[in-house]
């Protein structure tokens, strides 16, 4: 799995946690499966010092939420959320922003039950299609809770934002 | 691997209990919260003009961020909870 960050001068020896607020998952540390998206990550959002740096690490655990490749997970966690943000609805009258659907999962303790989760989007990187008007690849990503299933974190490709 | 029919069941019973107060109460802690998180304490009014924190009927209202320095006090255009003008 690839994680992408600014360019440093001294590379990483950990990844770093992502604590923005549009955060997928919430707060966690994000992988990608795929290294093109996690180069074109870099190219679009890295830039601050026109370099980015990818790193690989291997993550093992049986105990991920594989919302991209289990049917029984996609349905277990789609679930989930519609209950929660339907109930959102109902109570509040509008609906949970993705910050605030996150932080509920998180302070009623569902998500962080899992070392992880697989979850897909799809890719809006030109290169990645070689059929025009297909997105037949999807963009995966895994956000990680448990940092102890992270194992040989290191530098991977130095690359420059053009 | 988690059960996750058993966490399904989890969630469920957490779902069922959770009344429009309870969840309003959590939001509106969770903003309060994240707000001090960012510009630490400070005092919280409603343009409505009910200057006490224990007004909770912020859905419809906005709270509006009154910090030392910043005193400059904004009407939201929007439904968001928080209006402040940092440029004061």
């Amino acid at each position: 799995m690839y994680h992408t960050q600014e360019k440093r001068n001294v590379p990483l020896e950990k990844a770093i946690a992502c604590i923005e607020d549009n955060a997928w998952l919430g707060e966690g540390y994000y992988f990608w499966y795929d290294e093109q998206d996690a180069i074109f990550w870099g190219l679009k959002f890295k830039r601050k010092t026109g370099y980015f740096d990818i790193y690989r690490a291997n993550v093992f655990s049986s105990n991920i939420l594989d919302t991209v490749f289990n049917e029984e997970h996609y349905l277990f966690w789609l679930r989930q959320i519609e209950k929660a943000a339907k109930n959102f609805v109902v109570k509040t009258g509008t609906k949970p922003t993705l910050k605030e659907i996150n932080d509920y999962f998180k302070d009623k303790g569902f998500w962080i039950k899992f070392d992880g989760i697989l979850f897909q989007d799809i890719s809006n990187n030109p290169q990645h299609f070689f059929v025009k008007e297909f997105q037949y690849k999807k963009r995966i990503q895994l956000v990680v809770y448990n940092y102890d299933i992270i194992s040989n974190f290191a530098i991977h490709y130095e690359g420059k934002c053009v | 691997m988690v059960d996750l029919k058993l966490l399904e069941t989890e969630i469920d019973a957490v779902l069922e209990i959770e009344t429009t107060d309870t969840l309003l109460n959590w939001l509106y802690e969770k903003r309060i919260s994240d707000m001090k998180k960012r510009f630490g304490n400070g005092l919280f009014k409603t343009l409505s003009g009910n200057n006490t924190i224990e007004n909770k009927k912020f859905m419809n209202d906005v709270v509006v961020l009154k910090l030392q320095p910043f005193n400059n006090i904004v009407p939201c255009n929007d439904n968001s909870l928080f209006c402040y003008d940092l440029a004061a």
